[in-house]
């Protein structure tokens, strides 16, 4: 029975087929929205689907000088990675998997498909794939500073009360705690970090001023270039995953609490909350900036959402 | 690591077919070399077999942007061996079509440069209110492209009260709207961290290369047709050359931007006073004497000039049509170097390039 527990969390809820619906509707959302606030109608909020679906469809062209088991492979690695960071992340008070450090766990997995876009990249032998694996990973570089930062803040916050006054690295703790003395968000020590890990969102699911990697009127979707049919639907899929995943690991981090008790409710809440988390951070940003260079990036994840985040950890190490 | 990277024909950020080959250090362009020919026609050879009226159909095509500008300029070389006086209310409507046109074709180019740079919104929103533009042209001329409004001896179609009225109120609407996205492009911050002292072309370049038109003005050389050498009814209006000194893709963009409300000043002027009498001269079939003419044009991407010979028949002994595009274009390579990747498309772009007329 325990078996076919497992087998379920990790295959329907909250692993794969969840994360699929969740994910792709989360993007046909965040679709709609910048359509909107661009004056157009845009694409049904099922399109995401079709586009996914048609690519599976598509024939799979492997240039001749891909080296093939890896430019299949990337993709699929990517994706289950962001299933697997799917089972760590509580559902208010759900979680599949409960672990002491799991935030630590999520950091390392939440590389793993930037560094499948990396070695897919180039293993397809594209001039512009290897401009564009030299761009994602400056971005890992210039997102993970803060985001580490903001994470080592909310864990500290959170263990002053339910760990000792260690810092935490469980997100069951930090969920704990939120119940016990309400969302992070409304501590005023921990706005700052709110605010920086807003910014690492855009950054982290590679959207509008910081696709640098996959900028398609400058290098042609970078490492994609060479992408079509089946991996190119896993990819585009992990796209939507990322922000899925990501949000919810937001609102995990500070707008959880006690929730319901009853995991439909919540999980609906949940992804409320993810709608307007990815609303704020992805669409809105999306549709108002132009995309930055590769260096402006740098700059601006290392002065502005660094410093934000240091604020709020010190703020938090002075008992605030 | 140092990559050749081919940026065309085919690129996203290109509209046509032009080849840049880029020679990298990592991110940093060391040289470039641009080719172009893709798109070759033999306009000018076909020109050689038509008449003269039939020739004004044909280089109406040469470009879809500027495409009133083609047979403006072919006209007025075709009048000028054949010696017409072409009535005033024919000038001023050609005038009304130009100026109507660089609008149309400055906004096109704004919507482009912002798609490049990834600013999604201030394309749409430009877009939109380009079709503003196309509908009194639409309005005017039947057509949104191709407007036919041309003819050897003054134009084709008449402006009435009622379309002048529908004119000056699209004017008004567009300067309120013009406003709006001059503030964006002058103060929107990530604009200028993607425009400013990208892609920097000195004037001392500039005046060696031979650059033409905006993207000359925005490296401070002043030069327009429309005011050192006056052609139709120019020298009636009244209005400012903007030119500025930096030299950047930036630059670029605030120069059209201005040229924009000039130009918006123009069409006022000459719909104001639009002067009563003929619109053309009524010739059927022009008989063109034996003679040759340069005539040039200030169209929205720089000097255009058509060089016309006539051996007093019935065709075109040779018309040679000099493109702004094909003069602008040897500035890109000193514009990329030291940039990256990142900004090559972008300018490119920036010259306003049009490879259609050029490979005419």
């Amino acid at each position: 029975m325990l078996i076919l527990k497992y087998l379920f969390y990790i295959f329907v809820f909250p692993g794969f087929l969840f994360c699929f619906f969740a994910g792709l509707i989360l993007a046909g959302i965040d679709r709609k929205i910048v359509a909107r606030m661009q004056k157009r109608i845009g694409p049904p909020i099922l399109q995401p689907f079709y586009d996914f679906f048609k690519l599976m469809g598509k024939e799979t062209i492997i240039p001749n000088s891909a080296a093939k088991r890896t430019f299949i492979a990337a993709p699929v690695a990517g994706l289950i990675s962001l299933v697997t960071i799917s089972l760590f992340i509580p559902i208010f008070k759900f979680s599949a998997f409960n672990a002491v450090a799991d935030v630590i766990v999520i950091i390392y997995l939440l590389t793993i498909p930037a560094v499948s876009l990396i070695i897919g990249g180039s293993s397809s032998g594209s001039p512009y794939a290897g401009v564009g694996i030299s761009r994602e990973m400056v971005s890992i570089v210039s997102y993970e500073l803060p985001l580490i930062i903001a994470l080592l803040a909310v864990g500290k916050k959170a263990g002053m009360a339910v760990n000792d006054g260690m810092v935490t690295f469980s997100l069951s703790k930090i969920v704990e705690y939120q119940s016990l003395k309400g969302p992070m968000l409304f501590h005023w020590s921990m706005i700052p970090a709110f605010l920086a890990m807003l910014f690492v969102i855009p950054c982290e699911v590679g959207s509008l001023p910081f696709d640098i990697a996959e900028a398609e009127v400058e290098i042609c979707e970078g490492p994609l270039v060479e992408y079509s049919g089946f991996p190119l639907g896993i990819y585009k899929l992990n796209y939507a995953l990322k922000i899925f995943i990501f949000s919810s690991l937001f609102v995990t981090l500070f707008l959880s609490g006690n929730g319901t008790g009853i995991i439909l409710f919540d999980a609906a809440i949940q992804y409320v909350l993810c709608i307007i988390v990815v609303i704020l951070s992805v669409s809105l940003i999306r549709a108002v900036t132009a995309r930055l260079r590769v260096e402006q990036m740098l700059k601006f994840y290392w002065t502005y959402p660094t410093a934000l985040s240091i604020l709020s950890l010190i703020l938090v190490w002075l008992g605030l | 690591m140092s990559y050749t990277i081919p940026i065309g024909p085919n690129h996203p950020s290109l509209e046509e077919p032009i080849h840049a080959k880029l020679y990298t250090e990592g991110e940093i362009i060391k040289d470039a070399e641009v080719f172009f020919g893709y798109n070759h026609r033999g306009i000018e050879k076909i020109a050689q077999e038509r008449n003269f009226i039939q020739t004004l159909v044909l280089v109406e095509r040469v470009c879809g942007i500027c495409s009133h500008s083609y047979p403006f300029t072919y006209a007025m070389a075709v009048e000028n061996i054949s010696n017409m006086e072409i009535p005033k209310r024919g000038q001023y409507i050609r005038v009304i079509i130009a100026e109507l046109e660089r609008l149309h074709s400055h906004y096109l180019w704004f919507g482009i440069a912002c798609h490049i740079i990834g600013f999604d919104s201030m394309f749409m929103h430009i877009w939109n209110v380009r079709e503003k533009v196309m509908d009194i042209l639409e309005e005017i001329s039947g057509n949104r492209v191709n407007y036919a409004m041309i003819t050897i001896g003054g134009a084709r179609r008449d402006i009435d009260d009622e379309k002048r009225k529908k004119i000056l109120k699209m004017i008004e609407d567009l300067s309120n709207e013009h406003n709006r996205i001059k503030d964006i492009f002058l103060t929107d911050k990530t604009i200028a961290m993607r425009t400013k002292k990208v892609g920097v072309l000195s004037k001392d370049d500039a005046l060696r290369l031979g650059a033409v038109g905006p993207h000359a003005r925005a490296s401070g050389i002043n030069t327009d047709v429309r005011k050192n050498a006056p052609y139709s009814s120019y020298d009636d209006f009244e209005f400012d050359v903007p030119v500025l000194s930096n030299g950047d893709v930036l630059a670029r963009v605030v120069v059209r931007v201005l040229e924009f409300q000039e130009s918006m000043k123009i069409i006022k002027q000459a719909v104001e006073n639009l002067p009563l009498g003929a619109i053309n001269l009524g010739v059927k079939m022009p008989k063109v004497p034996f003679g040759e003419f340069t005539a040039r044009h200030e169209v929205p991407r720089g000097q255009l000039s058509h060089y016309l010979i006539s051996d007093g028949g019935q065709t075109n002994y040779r018309l040679s049509i000099h493109v702004p595009t094909f003069k602008n274009a040897p500035t890109i390579p000193f514009m990329l170097r030291g940039n990256t990747i990142a900004d090559s498309g972008l300018i490119i772009a920036s010259i306003d390039p049009c490879f259609s007329c050029t490979d005419r």
